[in-house]
């Protein structure tokens, strides 16, 4: 009796001594509420809209069309596996994500282990901030940017092309260089950006390590190799499974805004499929189960990632 | 111990408690604040907001409208009205009409889809443009024929009865309220200057046509001694609309084959691939812009004075090119290629009349007010079509009340309440300034002389679009198919010689869907 009375008693004790800490923390929790409320009310009140995918509704009647409209099941889900450009879209959407991360999370530790070399702290500053300035450019502005870069008329590339004979090339309206310019457009705009956690963790490396490795005869390059780059792995490991949650948001705007009918084949993503569906051309209900389907396989790839990454070396987010 | 350091630290938060709770309510409040300036920031820009507020006050139970300016009439000034000239029109209209009217300005380029996000919210629109055979099915919009019989009169006068057929459904109701007529809206335009600096004719056939392309792409006819000329410049509809009648016998249109009497889309009829042939040719050859079917801005290629020739929409030339005239070098000039014609008959493809017109929605509180608002701009034409279109910055030029001109080339107000926008009001008058008057004279006197062009067949009929998305649930994917194809032939992406290829894909993507319900709805609906 006692022994069961001894099993049970901790829990309840460990129970009744969060409240008074909470209580006494209270102020600290009431500054996380609008932080709640924020993510309560514009991400997880919405979430309620998914049902439209499983149903037939018309696109004027609001909150009441939601409730009433007609249960359709999967028809909307088969008529997208079922689309012309069902693989298409797919394809494109993995690719220039896949891309995007081939090219644009390593840049970014590599030019952070570049500025963590650099001594100079004015110089290494004066980096730092030319590099992290393109991450504030809107979409809009980059891809007016990139059309006036690219252009057969006065184009700053084509003009380097004509200066040694060359033809003028219509970049923007070729498939096969149209993802090569999203990426490195891409690549352009987040590799400043991403140094941030980088150099944060690199600080927090023991400078010993370094000084021991520096009586061992190690160069700079094996400092990076054997002390920095180890030193920095679980925040890559955290940022590849948090890029690989988002390997399916291929860049909406700047795809919008850069593609044309010539390169469709190659350009046209989920998102802007579901652009065209859902908000030209009305069918709310097939472009949102078109979105959930995405986010269904967005959550497959981010749970995917935080097992392999803790299979592998013990790090994970949850 | 714990207790008495816990009680000390809650003592020291006592002190602060009351500034700690003033902060996270003054956070609430801001995030209250945030979220309701995002409501009410929902479709209706900072303009008519403060139109809103200000003249709500004191109006008592003047019925209000919420127009949804999506007609271009904001095209001569789209940054909008200056607030006090807005204003002062609404004080117009309020104490001649005793409606408040409130402009909702979309942002430019997204006017669609910001439009259906606004129908499918709470927020309140009464009467924008838009196809009415998209909306009616979908229970978006009310029938106006009581309200147009009873407050219309002079919309019901204004426009002939062709234009109301096409915005009557085949029941009879009036769905809304025209915009336009049949039309033709891609005439080839040519630099007349340069025909006569290279001494030649203006062109008649296909072949005269690609003789002065070559002309000015040889010639140097802008004499910069480079070989920079663009013989065309010109987009997916503009080699649609303004060339494929040449080589198509029934133009840019469905085609109904006399084999089996079923409709099929143009590229299946006799000549689409000559067509295809030929502006392949065209664009090798560096005829037609190269950027032609990305994304490139007509006013700006203008201004380099290289354009040769122009198939785009009309007004690519009628409105921008005087624009930009006085810093062209003297002389130059755009006029019509007339009677162009090709193998199969003439090169441009009439537009059909639409289903485009002014809609008042089902939410609409006061259509009655809406009606007589419209038609309040439809009275003692064009008096009050002007001021709707440009407040009281314009005036007579002669007793006829035509011609007129405006006061003042700086605009103040920008037309955010103009409703009567189209044909019927836009050919009661004339600019005289030289800027403008090469679009009103396109509009008196070219627009609507179909004769000029070839009329698609089906032009009479309005066929059911929800039925035509419920019976070809691949409709969108052969829209892309058939656009991104046809730029890809015409680039050289891929060759003529796949032209087989490409309707077999057609067919895959469901082409015998989409000809089985459109010929069903052909045969049933055709007047």
């Amino acid at each position: 009796m006692e022994l069961k009375a001894a099993t049970v008693s901790p829990p309840e004790s460990k129970k009744k001594s969060r409240w008074p800490a909470v209580k006494k923390h209270r102020f600290y929790y009431y500054l996380i509420l609008p932080g709640l409320l924020y993510f309560l009310i514009f991400d997880y009140v919405p979430m309620f809209g998914v049902i439209i995918s499983f149903k037939d509704i018309s696109p004027f009647e609001g909150v009441r069309g939601i409730l009433t409209g007609e249960w359709v099941g999967f028809d909307h889900f088969v008529r997208f596996f079922q689309s012309y450009y069902f693989w298409n879209v797919l394809r494109n959407t993995f690719l220039i994500s896949f891309y995007n991360l081939l090219f644009g999370f390593p840049a970014a530790i590599v030019l952070a282990l570049l500025m963590n070399e650099l001594k100079n702290g004015l110089f290494k500053r004066f980096v730092q901030t030319v590099s992290y300035l393109p991450h504030f450019i809107s979409t809009v502005v980059v891809a007016g940017l990139i059309m006036m870069m690219l252009s057969t008329d006065n184009g700053l590339l084509n003009a380097i092309i004509v200066f040694f004979g060359g033809e003028p090339i219509l970049f923007l309206g070729e498939p096969k260089y149209f993802r090569s310019i999203l990426v490195v457009s891409h690549v352009w705009q987040t590799v400043g950006w991403g140094t941030i956690l980088y150099l944060a963790a690199m600080a927090g490396i023991d400078p010993g390590l370094y000084e021991a490795a520096k009586i061992d005869g190690a160069n700079r390059l094996r400092q990076a190799w054997h002390i920095t780059l180890p030193g920095i792995s679980h925040v890559i490991v955290i940022m590849l499974i948090l890029s690989i949650g988002g390997l399916l948001n291929a860049g909406f705007e700047k795809v919008l805004l850069l593609y044309s009918p010539a390169v469709y084949e190659v350009a046209d993503i989920i998102d802007t499929y579901v652009y065209r569906e859902g908000l030209t051309s009305l069918n709310y209900s097939f472009a949102t189960a078109v979105g959930l389907f995405k986010n269904l396989l967005a959550m497959t790839l981010i749970l995917g990632a935080n097992y392999f990454a803790k299979r592998m070396n013990q790090t994970g987010i949850w | 111990m714990l207790e008495s350091w816990t009680r000390k630290v809650e003592g020291g938060i006592m002190m602060k408690k009351f500034a700690q709770t003033t902060l996270t309510a003054m956070l609430v409040l801001a995030i209250a604040a945030c979220g309701g300036g995002g409501s009410g920031g929902n479709g209706t820009p900072n303009g008519s907001k403060e139109a809103d507020g200000g003249s709500s006050k004191g109006s008592g139970e003047m019925p209000k409208i919420y127009i949804y300016q999506n007609t271009g009439a904001l095209n001569q000034k789209p940054e909008g009205s200056v607030p006090d000239a807005l204003e002062e029109m609404k004080q117009m209209y309020m104490e001649e009409l005793g409606i408040e009217p409130i402009a909702i300005v979309p942002p430019k380029g997204s006017e669609g889809e910001k439009l259906n996000l606004l129908l499918g919210s709470k927020d309140q629109v009464d009467v924008f443009q838009g196809d009415w055979d998209q909306y009616a099915s979908k229970g978006a919009i009310i029938p106006l024929n009581d309200l147009l019989e009873e407050h219309g009169q002079d919309i019901l006068k204004a426009w002939p009865q062709e234009a109301w057929d096409y915005m009557t459904d085949k029941d009879g109701t009036i769905w809304g309220i025209p915009r336009g007529l049949p039309s033709v809206h891609y005439p080839v335009w040519i630099r007349t200057d340069w025909l006569e600096k290279l001494g030649l004719e203006m062109p008649k056939t296909i072949d005269e046509l690609e003789a002065v392309m070559k002309a000015f792409q040889e010639g140097d006819p802008d004499g910069n001694g480079k070989a920079d000329t663009i013989p065309m410049m010109t987009d997916i509809n503009g080699i649609n609309n303004a060339l494929m009648g040449g080589f198509v016998e029934g133009g840019n249109s469905n085609w109904l084959d006399p084999a089996d009497n079923k409709i099929k889309p143009v590229e299946l009829a006799p000549g689409y691939r000559d067509f295809l042939a030929k502006m392949a040719d065209w664009y090798q050859k560096g005829y037609i812009y190269k950027e032609a079917f990305a994304k490139f801005d007509p006013l700006e290629l203008l201004k380099t004075n290289r354009v040769g020739m122009s198939s785009m929409w009309y007004s690519r030339i009628t409105l921008l090119f005087p624009q930009i005239k006085p810093n062209l070098p003297e002389g130059v000039d755009y006029a019509i290629a007339r009677d162009l014609t090709g193998p199969a008959g003439k090169l441009m493809t009439a537009s059909r009349g639409n289903t485009t017109g002014m809609l008042v929605t089902k939410k609409a509180k006061n259509p009655e007010a809406v009606i007589k608002f419209i038609n309040y701009q439809y009275k003692d034409l064009p008096t009050n079509t002007l001021n709707a279109a440009f407040g009281k910055n314009w005036k007579y030029l002669d007793d006829q009340k035509f011609e007129i001109e405006l006061l003042s080339p700086e605009l103040r107000y920008a037309g955010e309440y103009m409703l009567s926008l189209g044909l019927a009001t836009e050919n009661k008058y004339a600019f005289r300034d030289p800027v403008k008057k090469m679009h009103a004279d396109y509009l008196n006197h070219e627009i609507t002389n179909v004769s000029a062009a070839k009329m698609p067949l089906d032009a009479t009929v309005v066929y059911d679009k929800e039925r035509l998305k419920q019976n070809v649930p691949m409709l969108e994917d052969l829209d892309r198919l058939r656009s991104e194809e046809l730029v890809k032939f015409v680039t050289g992406v891929r060759p003529l010689s796949e032209f087989d290829q490409y309707i077999e894909q057609l067919n895959k993507a469901g082409l015998q869907m989409w000809i089985d319900e459109y010929t069903k709805q052909y045969h049933e609906l055709k007047k």
